[in-house]
């Protein structure tokens, strides 16, 4: 084979889809070096560097908000761009973005000045960054210090004062109107309105789109004059599959109507009232507000390929859960495969009883609650086929035994009944150990268990539930910890196992319920942690917030026993809790995994919801 | 047809070899052949593959044989690669070309990117002249034209915060 290597080594080279294939597997960091290399390379790798273009990834922030608020060029930085260099490399380069992502409104004037954007496949622009130069400041000030009732009547007399030769198209100008916001310069105002014009002429120069983001942002900009018009522009977009609308406020019906090849739509905004009344069965995934309980089971009917439906409440404002579901639904199940929504206490349990039933296929899950135990009985009773369960519900008091035993561990029977679920993904959940153990797994399968197990041994409660620490006897503690232990070494696909989640949410309760929670497995082997090393996939071990006492002993164990581990999450010193001591043990424990296996990290277990 | 049906295949030098067709199904050059001919009795010749190179194919094909993800395998362009395709992939820069010539002509996708991820995770980190001399290629760039590639292509925007 060696004699052919010159020769395969060449022609693999020079076979441009091979390197266009292993370009697709490079970022831009790496892209920009192999641009270098020579002039077929350069033609090859320069379409997939231009290819998506996202403001606020890489060095573009940095770029963009030195431009945006025109610092002065004498802070020490002599890598300032200026506009001139915005516009010339999206003049020569426009023409090969595909997928292009607005965060910033230099980008958007660069791109729409270049006038050479026009093949895009997927334009989104998102919560676009508005400079506040000390110019605009300024301004600012003096217009608050003149009150507001002036201020807002100068506004509309500023508004039908701005010149036509502001107005990039007769079709845009009938379409928007510049914002209203007199906190602006007349200068800022001016470029505001000529920017959001801007984005709309990227839409119409832009046929062949097939994802369209509006996001809310763009109302700082300019507003709706005609929904029509607008209405028609997206219509125009034959190829378009999905879009996001944040924008303007259109009914559902009217949207799906005039865009038939959508496949999926997202608005932040609410529906107007009567939701639906044809059939549309190219929609897969919808996102949205509140639905009241009527219109979401017409979304159900009229949506029969619905697979996916995220909304913020269902029927949180009616005065009577929607009654005749089965007769909208003509008796017909939908085929939802996934729910993402927020299980408000109020209302939870008509929801597990009256639209749980008509979900059969729900593979998969999300509450922003805690999930009750009427919503896990119904998903025991009538989603054979739930695979993955998240619940991102804000962690109560840890001390929360004052909830019914049966309510507390609601999420017990879900893991002992549904054989399908793979994730279990509900940090803040506790469930006790005694009951835990009681009954074998139905889900074998399961890849991710995410949930704290609170060793009952290690807490009793007084009589007002208040938990105590117990008289240790330690025989019957360590003979739960082995049973614990026993019941989770048959969760062998398990490549994540998080036990706890330390609280991080800076105020009062952080003080009342931070640091470690005691009824919890200690991790020693001599308390049986051993019994896992059937977990041969496991990846990611977390413990945050656990007492634990495990020691060098254990991490060699660890290394030895579970191959694939690359993430352990409770080590690590936490620098995002103010007050916290430096933990000398958990520093030395770090230092002897970097040892024992370098390319372990140590990481928070950090949820992106809910915690703002 | 039999789900054990049997497929005979000859390399570039003649060496013949009989593979399971649902083995063969793995590469779409071979479904489609098979599917439009029928199985024609004698050997398929596969002239642009070597013994040793069918060989490496073959041992991928089978190892993911039951694989209900295949077709979708490396889709997750940031995925890491598995234990064994990462242990599969560890062999001499000219073998790896070899196998990808060969799945790219038998057109197997997972394969292709499995040995395309592989050669991207070589390029990741290196400058231009390192990339040169790992692929044996020559510079055909004068040193103005290198450095305005450089200032035109964003050698800005790229730079991590």
């Amino acid at each position: 084979m060696t004699s052919s290597s010159t020769t395969s080594t060449k022609s693999a080279c020079l076979l441009p889809e091979v390197l266009a294939t292993i370009g697709s597997f490079l970022d831009p960091p790496s892209l920009l070096p192999c641009l270098q290399v020579n002039k077929a390379w350069h033609h090859i790798f320069l379409p997939l560097l231009w290819g998506s273009i996202d403001d606020s990834l890489y060095s573009w922030p940095t770029i963009l908000e030195q431009h945006d608020t025109q610092q002065p060029h004498g802070n020490g930085n002599t890598n300032i761009k200026d506009e001139a260099w915005l516009r010339t490399v999206f003049t020569k380069h426009g023409h090969l973005i595909r997928h292009l992502t607005i965060h910033w409104i230099p980008t958007l004037d660069a791109v729409g000045l270049s006038n050479t954007c026009t093949r895009l496949l997927s334009l989104s622009i998102r919560n676009t960054q508005r400079s506040v130069s000390d110019e605009e400041k300024e301004h600012r000030s003096n217009m608050c210090d003149r009150g507001f009732v002036d201020a807002d009547q100068e506004e509309d007399e500023r508004l039908l004062r701005l010149p036509d030769e502001y107005s990039l198209s007769p079709l845009l100008g009938n379409a928007l109107h510049p914002s209203k916001d007199w906190r602006r310069s007349d200068k800022k105002h001016r470029q505001d309105w000529m920017s959001g014009q801007r984005f709309w002429m990227l839409v119409l120069n832009n046929p062949r789109l097939r994802k369209l983001v509006i996001g809310r942002h763009l109302k700082d900009l300019c507003g709706v004059r005609s929904v029509d018009i607008l209405n028609d522009i997206i219509a125009g977009l034959h190829s378009l599959t999905t879009l996001e609308n944040t924008f303007y406020n259109e009914s559902l019906e009217t949207t799906l109507t005039r865009n038939l090849a959508l496949t999926s739509f997202r608005s932040e905004l609410a529906f107007p009232n009567t939701i639906l009344s044809a059939t549309f069965l190219g929609m897969r995934s919808l996102a949205t507000h509140n639905l009241g309980s009527r219109n979401l089971f017409l979304i159900l009917h009229h949506l029969p390929n619905l697979h996916s439906l995220e909304c913020n409440a269902i029927g949180l404002f009616d005065v009577k859960f929607c009654p005749d579901a089965g007769q909208i639904l003509e008796g017909q199940p939908s085929k939802l495969r996934r729910l993402v929504f927020t299980n408000f206490l109020r209302i939870e349990h008509s929801i597990a009883t009256h639209v749980f039933p008509w979900l059969p296929h729900l593979q998969e899950l999300t509450c922003r609650k805690r999930i009750s135990l009427a919503t896990a009985n119904a998903l025991i009773a009538n989603c054979p086929d739930l695979e993955v369960l998240r619940e991102e519900h804000f962690p109560e008091p840890i001390h929360c035994f004052q909830t019914p035993r049966e309510e507390r561990n609601s999420l017990l029977q879900v893991l002992q009944e549904c054989s399908k679920l793979r994730v279990f993904d509900t940090i803040h959940h506790r469930i006790d150990a005694d009951l835990l153990t009681e009954k074998p797994f139905a889900c074998a399968g399961l890849e991710m268990f995410r949930c704290q197990v609170v060793v009952t041994e290690r807490v009793k409660l007084d009589d007002t539930g208040v938990a105590i620490p117990p008289e240790r006897t330690s025989k019957a503690l360590q003979d739960q910890q082995h049973r614990i232990y026993d019941h989770l070494a048959v969760l062998t696909q398990l490549s994540t196992l998080d036990l706890g989640y330390l609280w991080r949410n800076i105020d009062a309760s952080y003080i009342e319920r931070g640091g470690p929670i005691e009824c919890t497995l200690e991790l020693t082997l001599e308390s049986g942690l051993d019994r896992l090393s059937t977990l041969k996939n496991l990846q990611v071990f977390g413990f945050e917030g656990v007492d634990f006492k495990l020691g060098k002993l254990e991490l060699e164990w660890m290394v030895a026993n579970w191959p694939r581990l690359r993430i352990l999450r409770g080590l690590q010193q936490d620098d995002t809790l103010p007050g916290l001591v430096h933990d000398k043990r958990k520093a030395e424990l770090c230092e002897y995994m970097q040892v024992l296996k370098p390319e372990v990290q140590h990481q928070l277990l950090r949820l992106d919801y809910g915690f703002e | 047809m039999s789900a054990h049906s049997q497929i005979l295949l000859t390399s570039s030098e003649g060496t013949e070899f009989l593979i399971d067709r649902d083995i063969a199904d793995k590469s779409m050059l071979l479904k489609c052949m098979l599917e439009d001919i029928g199985e024609i009795g004698q050997a398929v010749p596969l002239p642009n593959v070597s013994g040793p190179i069918l060989t490496k194919v073959i041992e991928y094909c089978t190892h993911h044989r039951d694989d209900p993800n295949f077709l979708s395998a490396n889709d997750d362009v940031t995925a890491d690669i598995d234990e064994w395709d990462l242990e599969y992939c560890k062999v001499d820069q000219g073998t790896l070309y070899e196998l990808i010539l060969a799945a790219n002509y038998l057109d197997i996708k997972p394969l292709m990117d499995l040995t395309c991820k592989t050669v991207a995770n070589m390029i990741k980190a290196k400058s231009p002249e390192e990339i040169r001399k790992t692929f044996n290629i020559t510079n055909d760039f004068t040193p103005e034209e290198e450095d305005q590639v450089r200032r035109e292509n964003g050698k800005d925007w790229v730079d991590e915060h």
